[in-house]
């Protein structure tokens, strides 16, 4: 399909990605794993995202046996576990979530919820909106113009395997879900997938890292749908001090390769970060920079973590919107 | 038509001829891994298969296996157990008498080798038992190259002797706290490590569990087993055995015992998984008995898991069987009718434990145990004309203060 994600024009990862390629704005992709602390703590996370920059949201579906995740990720993973939380809950929370955006827009602004200790970053968000940042109006609340942000589903192929393929897209489908990302399923075991998603215009990225020679990278991406998501560095997600400066030539070598979006993930959690990755990549990934606050929820007030986590967006939207200086 | 003739037809492939090219057993198997790990272990593969038609590795690799593993290693009748069953009779494949105990060092000894020919400087490893570890340390000891081994908390309380012997050996233990605490945690830990340094680290997994070549890798190290009991049950016996029987936690020294023998229609395989304490989920550890097939650290095959896909909690009194997946070898050898597997409970364990001390003066590992439990079972239904070979895979040192425990004794 001739267009910026190899989806069709209604798929929101598409009309969002389009959208930033016009402007030549980068995205902001942030992680959520689901369900930690609670799911409700998910659904003000979900707002909290998409009124302070995120372009893309991925939702994390809690699994036991995460192998491509660090401590951070599967210590959510396993307190969410460890609530009774279910995939089923997860994709029912996701479904109300994108049906109601207005709704949960309106939550947001109640006197005395978290609106209030988001104001500040929510105004940048709504000032940025009206430079042009895309945004989607549903217009059901007078008081709020709702930003449609696409979600994307990061599942581990074990859940997917046990309700089968077919079933985990239609849900995903069901539930206003854009793409899928299964950190799991290597390109050459993922054909079934591909075809179902192909079919139900779901994006299905993959991933290439720093150990992919380049047949194979090329290969990769001729698959993909949605963006690409560039692993930075060797290893399991976590938060990074630095980031390898072959990156930045990898980087220009995917480009080379495929016109779809390339964003960059894996130990993400400063401006500087950005700063380096930006020239080259379309976009960022956020995970255990966000995860590692989140978990702090049992020991401090939410209103305090929702408030670091808008403020780490904050400032990661920031160096993403920057104009070089010289 | 036999179940297994079917599976042939339809595979176009005899039994023995699996894995194919994508690492498939059937259907199960595979490689479901992030992608940082492909090409390690497509290198893996490669560096494997030119080891295994390369003579001077081989020559290596028996050299150590004669020399300093002690292979091979007896086959031996086990008279008063038999007469104990009064039926048929009973052999032992003794690798207990391995050095370091168990059958584990075959597959490290063999892996250790394959990591200096791929010129990696570093071993990692996982273990439940700790038998794993032991041997892993070792061969890493023998071959100048640091070790880190990944072992569950639970497990590092339940097999603290052979966390001592690691550490004398020079290796790091890293006690694992996160999930389970068990082996299946160990080995989420060493995958995030080799995650990480894949480029320099070689990974020694320790059973046919994992994303291919593992587990074709691990049974073609461990089927020294399988070829030697044939070959002396031709020997000494002068036919092949009627049943062959071996434990199954993860499956390797099952897999070693039984693949020498699978094109061998008239033998019997009988498979033995931990039955623990009860037929209920997070009470035994009897996968392919009550599994259904999942994704496990990457490979298809049987899993105990929850409707969606989570990965139950087991039991088992032995650490070694405690693994809530098997090797997808194993999966498809039970799909196709080859193989029976059973269980064995903790206490008929324990019992036929206590039973090879008095009456064999052997003592048998805990996992181990619940082979020697079918195959008494077994025996006790056959002629005596009939044989059986049990593969003792490993002694029961590291389980005494386990067995005390379970017996109300304080050592």
């Amino acid at each position: 399909m001739n267009t910026v994600t190899g989806l069709s024009p209604t798929n929101p990862l598409e009309r969002r990605f389009a959208a930033l390629r016009q402007r030549g704005g980068k995205a902001l992709i942030t992680f959520v794993p689901a369900g930690d602390p609670h799911l409700e703590a998910t659904r003000d996370l979900l707002n909290l995202l998409a009124h302070n920059g995120a372009d893309v949201i991925e939702i994390g579906l809690p699994y036991s046996d995460p192998i491509a995740d660090g401590p951070l990720i599967q210590g959510a993973y396993t307190r969410a576990l460890s609530r009774g939380i279910h995939v089923r809950d997860v994709f029912e929370l996701v479904r109300s979530w994108s049906a109601s955006p207005a709704l949960s827009a309106r939550r947001l602004l109640e006197p005395g919820s978290i609106a209030d200790l988001q104001e500040t970053t929510s105004q940048m968000s709504l000032s940025e909106t009206s430079e042009g940042r895309p945004q989607e109006s549903r217009g059901a609340s007078p008081q709020a113009s709702v930003v449609t942000v696409p979600l994307v589903a990061m599942a581990s192929y074990s859940l997917i395997y046990r309700q089968t393929e077919r079933r985990f897209v239609e849900q995903c489908v069901a539930s206003g879900i854009s793409g899928v990302i299964v950190p799991d399923l290597p390109a050459e075991e993922a054909s079934s997938l591909a075809a179902l998603c192909h079919q139900h215009d779901l994006a299905l990225i993959q991933l290439v890292a720093p150990t992919t020679p380049l047949p194979r990278a090329r290969d990769i991406v001729s698959r993909c749908t949605g963006f690409v998501y560039c692993v930075s560095v060797v290893g399991i997600t976590g938060v990074r001090d630095h980031l390898p400066e072959e990156l930045r030539q990898r980087l220009q070598t995917l480009r080379t390769l495929t016109k779809l979006p390339l964003c960059v993930g894996f130990g993400i959690s400063r401006p500087e970060h950005v700063q380096m990755i930006k020239p080259y990549a379309d976009g960022i990934i956020v995970g255990s920079a966000l995860v590692s606050r989140l978990a702090e929820a049992a020991n401090r007030p939410w209103e305090e973590v929702s408030l670091s986590i808008g403020q780490l967006l904050g400032q990661l939207r920031q160096a993403l919107d920057e104009q070089p200086t010289s | 038509m036999p179940r297994e003739i079917v599976t042939e037809q339809l595979y176009h492939r005899a039994l023995s001829a699996w894995p194919d090219e994508r690492g498939r057993f059937g259907r199960f198997g595979g490689r479901y891994v992030p992608e940082t790990l492909v090409y390690a272990l497509e290198q893996l593969t490669a560096a494997f298969q030119a080891a295994r038609n390369d003579a001077a590795f081989q020559r290596e690799l028996d050299y150590y296996l004669r020399t300093y593993v002690g292979r091979p290693t007896p086959l031996y009748f086990a008279e008063r157990l038999t007469r104990h069953a009064g039926g048929a009779r009973i052999y032992l494949k003794r690798e207990d008498l391995n050095h370091t105990g168990a059958h584990k060092i075959n597959n490290c000894i063999g892996q250790a080798l394959l990591t200096k020919r791929m010129g990696k400087q570093r071993i990692i490893a996982e273990t439940g038992a700790g038998q794993h570890g032991v041997a892993t340390a070792t061969a890493a000891a023998l071959l100048g190259l640091p070790c880190v081994v990944y072992m569950g908390e639970e497990d590092v309380r339940r097999q603290r002797l052979n966390v001592f012997k690691m550490r004398l050996l020079g290796a790091e233990v890293v006690a694992v706290g996160t999930g389970s605490r068990t082996l299946r945690e160990a080995i989420n830990e060493a995958l995030r490590d080799w995650m990480a340094s894949v480029e320099t680290t070689h990974y020694i997994l320790g059973s046919v569990v994992g994303p291919h070549p593992f587990p074709w890798i691990v049974r073609e190290f461990q089927s020294v087993i399988g070829r030697e009991a044939r070959q002396q049950a031709l020997e000494q016996i002068g036919r092949l055995p009627d049943v062959v029987v071996a434990c199954v936690g993860g499956g390797s020294n099952a897999a070693g015992m039984f693949y020498p023998f699978l094109e061998d229609r008239e033998v019997e395989l009988v498979g033995v998984e931990a039955g623990g304490r009860g037929r209920r989920l997070g009470e035994h550890a009897a996968t392919l008995n009550f599994g259904t097939p999942g994704i496990l650290h990457g490979t298809l095959s049987y899993v105990l898991q929850d409707e969606e896909g989570q990965t139950a909690d087991v039991h088992s009194i032995s650490a070694g069987l405690d693994y809530p997946g098997v090797g997808p070898e194993h999966s498809f050898w039970k799909e196709s009718g080859r193989v029976r597997y059973t269980t064995a409970s903790d206490e008929e364990a324990l019992q036929a434990l206590e039973l090879c001390c008095r009456l064999e003066g052997i003592l048998p590992a805990l996992e181990t145990a619940h082979a020697l439990a079918e195959a008494l079972r077994i025996a006790a239904q056959r002629s005596p004309q009939d044989v059986i070979i049990v593969c003792l895979s490993g002694r029961g040192d590291k389980d005494c203060f386990e067995v005390a425990r379970l017996r109300g004794l304080q050592l």
